[in-house]
């Protein structure tokens, strides 16, 4: 955008102080709040860069989960608060905050809908920060960051007064400093509803307007930033950095911040027997595990994504490595039998159990797994949140009673991408309006807490709508 | 002209046949060159900020005989341009974006933006500059008046294309600060407008859908009425059309559509009274035929007026009895709802929406009509005739032949640059010395 002054007089924000001395001058939080233009100039450790991420993340979370349940503005703020002094807060906050927002971006700028996410949620903790700043230090980041705003000025707004009480309703008190102005570019959506005044091409915008124009720039800033990074990172981590960060930016992206369900407690839930396995299904099993019990019994085989996918499901819920071998020999008997099963198949179950190969442990699927894996046609694996049509999702919910305004949220939820959340809609409305607190996260979590809920429920009956159920 | 000067090319010919005559002897090719170059034509191509690829990015569209549709065509300069309209003789001439590379020559980028780290070193086509464009057609206000009833219809009815001309002329400078605007008549029953401005080229599509909603009142009918988007106080741009509307909407719509005259008629403007009371009561006298016929100074006045006047009392009067907030907001609402029913200009919004969206270039003949995209001074729209003022390529042939140096051609093109033109080049001209004195300071700086 020009520099230039424009012939109506663009009076840009002013601070007066030179800029070295406005740095030392800033507040804790003025100095937080960021576009993050500028790689972070310090040295760091390989494990703090790892764990520093880690609470980023954990915090991120948090926030899209207060977001998830339908949390309040002033809720989510609160949350958000808190959050930031329970994982952020240590040490040097601001070298804290950069290292980790830089390392996240490399582990989340290689897909769509890791981008998207991590937007998001940055997002949103950028407007918790910035709207925590009092009103000089608003206007001295507006000042900072690249986008045009410019103060209105006592004569101009005499001018533009009755214009804009026009549209932002009389009050006796206004004053010039309620407003500042912007490009009429920069508030598409205030000027396609003519909820905004004109003049020149300005936009005359009211103060408490503004959050919402810098969080959009933030995200466009952030967007573009992650569509480089996602071109150039695959080079450098194919050189420089294969043994060094490469393998924390991995971990990082497939990160999933609770329990691994990788051994059934001994406390929990009952571990799940072969005979139960119908029952099981129909009651506990996330829609990502039904749809793959239900291929597996009309089709007598899966692929091998699929088996990956349910049979470590299978396992997180406590079924025994001999059940198991039994459980898909069964299954596959009208197709595969005896031998060949043996020689094709039982091989690759007993190595999700850590008896062959490298023995190692392999732990269930996440849902950040689940639904970053695309299964192909004669597939059934992947989150059908994500994988289902519309109609066949609709179809799908219909035979789980669920209809009208209910099922037009959950398709809603799936189309905007948002697959966990239509996963705990699900699970609230076949669980008696029973909340997921912790969001659904891992297909595992949904079948302990439904089994929780029901053992629970069996002690209530009938259980109380809205009744929450907390997992710690 | 020996040889040339008996013939005689009738209106209602076959205007293909006259195409070639009117490309080669009348098509302003240069001055369509200069305006589409913004300052980066050849000719000041020595000027170290040109750009001398801008114009062989833009892409032009020609429809050739037989509606054949050929997109993407692109030209190095305003002779190359030239040469292929007088080859190719297209029916009409469609102007599209500029894209970031030679339309010609975009096969070999990927397709859409819609994975940006797609393939590595791929770089997607898309369109990065486009004048932001308007379009009104008569036909759609065919549902509010009738315009094909009455014989002379065109003089009728472009009383309501010299208001949108009026409203998006001010609106699109006092409201956005645009200074590059041109208006033509689109040779049949419409207007188009093409905004110039560096600004305006440059808006994304979310930006371009922001503005023609801002100018997009009229959504469209619900219910057998019109849906509007008005609220109460006005919006300044509104209070400012509404300005504009009410005259012509009182003195010349409502006598001559007769839109208060017949039962019919008015039940279709009583639908947005919103007290039945007071639609009763109007009902009533006007079925009794009691014309309050003669005002004051015995002069007649016309009846639909009067009961326009009529319906305006007893809404006013319902409003100071009312108390309801909600209620007083559609009574205060429902004459604008009328005057702009009938008159506010009906966009049609998705040629303003998209970036590659084409619109016909204007001095483009109408297929149908024969008649000439001329420009129109929206200082004096109104004056506007397109019986008169938008020549057929017949007559400006004939004018051609019988000896006439200056055709109304001519005067056509000096208008479009006496309007728009000279201060474009002007402005381009600035925009250049101004890069130039930053670059400069730029080595001084360093």
């Amino acid at each position: 955008m020009a520099s230039g002054a424009v012939s109506t007089g663009f009076t840009p924000i002013h601070s007066g102080d030179p800029k070295g001395a406005k740095q030392k001058q800033k507040t804790r939080a003025a100095k937080i709040v960021s576009l993050y233009a500028q790689p972070p100039p310090y040295d760091a450790a390989l494990e703090e860069l790892e764990t520093f991420s880690l609470d980023r993340l954990k915090v991120l979370r948090g926030i899209e989960r207060a977001r998830l349940s339908n949390s309040s503005e002033a809720d989510v703020r609160k949350k958000t608060k808190e959050l930031l002094r329970k994982y952020a807060s240590e040490g040097d906050e601001l070298r804290r905050d950069q290292i980790s927002h830089f390392m996240l971006r490399l582990a989340y700028c290689q897909t769509e809908d890791l981008r998207r996410w991590l937007v998001d949620q940055e997002a949103d903790l950028f407007k918790v920060r910035f709207e925590e700043l009092v009103h000089k230090e608003q206007k001295d980041f507006l000042q900072e960051i690249d986008l045009k705003v410019g103060v209105v000025e006592q004569e101009e707004y005499e001018r533009v007064k009755s214009g804009l009480s026009v549209v932002h309703g009389k009050s006796s008190n206004a004053t010039h400093r309620d407003f500042f102005k912007v490009p009429f570019e920069a508030v598409p959506s205030l000027v396609s509803t003519r909820r905004v005044f004109l003049h020149k091409g300005w936009a005359y915008v009211g103060a408490n307007q503004m959050g919402p124009l810098v969080v959009g720039h933030f995200k466009a800033h952030l967007r573009k930033a992650l569509q480089t990074a996602a071109k150039s990172w695959p080079h450098v981590a194919a050189t420089d950095e294969t043994n060094r960060l490469a393998p924390i930016v991995a971990f990082l992206s497939k990160q999933y911040l609770g329990p691994d369900y990788s051994e059934v407690k001994a406390n929990g839930s009952s571990a799940a027997t072969l005979e139960e396995i119908p029952a099981l299904s129909r009651s506990h099993f996330p829609l990502c595990m039904k749809h793959l019990y239900n291929s597996l019994q009309s089709n007598n085989h899966l692929r091998h994504q699929g088996r990956m996918q349910f049979g470590l499901f299978l396992k997180g819920i406590g079924l025994p490595l001999d059940s198991a071998l039994q459980f898909w020999k069964r299954a596959f008997a009208p197709k595969v039998q005896g031998d060949k099963f043996d020689k094709q198949y039982a091989y690759n179950i007993r190595h999700n159990y850590g008896k062959e190969g490298k023995r190692a442990d392999y732990t269930p699927y996440t849902c950040m797994k689940v639904i970053s894996s695309t299964p192909g046609s004669g597939e059934y694996h992947g989150c059908p949140y994500k994988t289902f049509s519309e109609s066949n999702l609709r179809a799908t919910l219909q035979q789980l009673h669920i209809s009208g305004s209910d099922q037009k949220q959950v398709v809603e939820l799936a189309k905007n991408h948002h697959y966990q959340l239509a996963c705990g809609k699900v699970f609230q409305l076949t669980h008696n309006g029973v909340v997921a607190d912790e969001g659904i996260n891992h297909p595992n979590q949904f079948y302990d807490l439904s089994r929780q809920c029901c053992s629970k429920n069996d002690a209530l009956a009938p259980a109380t709508p809205g009744f929450k159920l907390t997992n710690e | 002209m020996p040889g040339m000067g008996e013939m005689n090319y009738a209106e209602g010919g076959n205007v293909q046949d006259l195409m070639k005559l009117y490309y080669g002897r009348l098509y302003p090719h240069q001055t369509m060159y200069k305006w589409l170059a913004y300052g980066n034509d050849t000719a000041k191509a020595k000027h170290p900020k040109a750009d001398k690829s801008f114009f062989s990015r833009r892409e032009f569209c020609f429809t050739l005989e037989g509606d054949i549709f050929v997109r993407y065509q692109s030209f190095k300069d305003g002779s190359e341009l030239e040469s292929a309209i007088k080859a190719r003789c297209p029916s009409k001439i469609d102007i599209g974006p500029v894209y970031n590379v030679d339309p010609k020559k975009r096969a070999a980028y990927t397709g859409g933006a819609s994975d940006a780290a797609g393939g590595p070193g791929l770089r997607a086509f898309q369109a990065v500059e486009r004048e932001l464009v308007f379009d009104i057609d008569m036909d759609d206000y065919d549902d509010y008046l009738n315009f094909t009833h009455k014989e002379h219809g065109w003089s009728k009815c472009w009383a309501l294309m010299a208001v949108a001309i009026r409203i998006l002329d001010r609106g699109l400078r006092e409201d956005f600060g645009f200074e590059h605007i041109f208006f033509v008549f689109s040779g049949r029953r419409g207007i188009h407008c093409w905004v110039c401005d560096k600004r305006a080229r440059e808006l994304t599509d979310e930006q371009r859908a922001s503005v023609a909603n801002y100018f997009s009142i009229y959504k469209g009918i619900q219910e057998g009425k019109a849906k509007l988007m008005l609220s109460v106080p006005r919006h300044p741009s509104v209070q400012r059309a509404l300005d504009i509307l009410e005259p012509i909407f009182v003195d010349e719509m409502l006598p001559q559509q007769e839109l208060l005259d017949s039962q019919e008629s008015w039940e279709k403007i009583l639908q947005y009274v919103p007290d039945a009371d007071v639609c009763d009561k109007l009902r009533e006298r006007w079925q009794n035929g009691r014309r309050s016929s003669t005002s004051a100074n015995g002069e007649h006045e016309d009846v639909n007026k009067s009961r326009w006047a009529e319906l305006c009392r007893e809404v006013d009067r319902c409003l100071s009895r009312t108390k309801d907030p909600s209620k007083r907001r559609q009574l205060v609402k429902c004459k604008d709802e009328i005057i702009f029913a009938y008159t506010y200009p009906k966009l049609d919004v998705e040629v303003s929406k998209k970036r590659n969206h084409l619109l016909k270039a204007p001095f483009c003949v109408h297929p149908k009509t024969g008649k000439v995209c001329v420009p129109i001074d929206p200082e004096r729209a109104e004056e506007f005739d397109p019986d008169k003022d938008a020549p057929s390529v017949a007559q400006l042939l004939n004018q051609l032949d019988s000896g006439v140096t200056n055709t109304s051609m001519t005067e056509n093109v000096r208008l479009f640059e006496d309007l728009f033109l000279k201060a474009l080049s002007r402005t381009t001209q600035e925009e250049m010395s101004r890069k130039t004195r930053e670059a400069v300071k730029m080595d001084v700086d360093f």
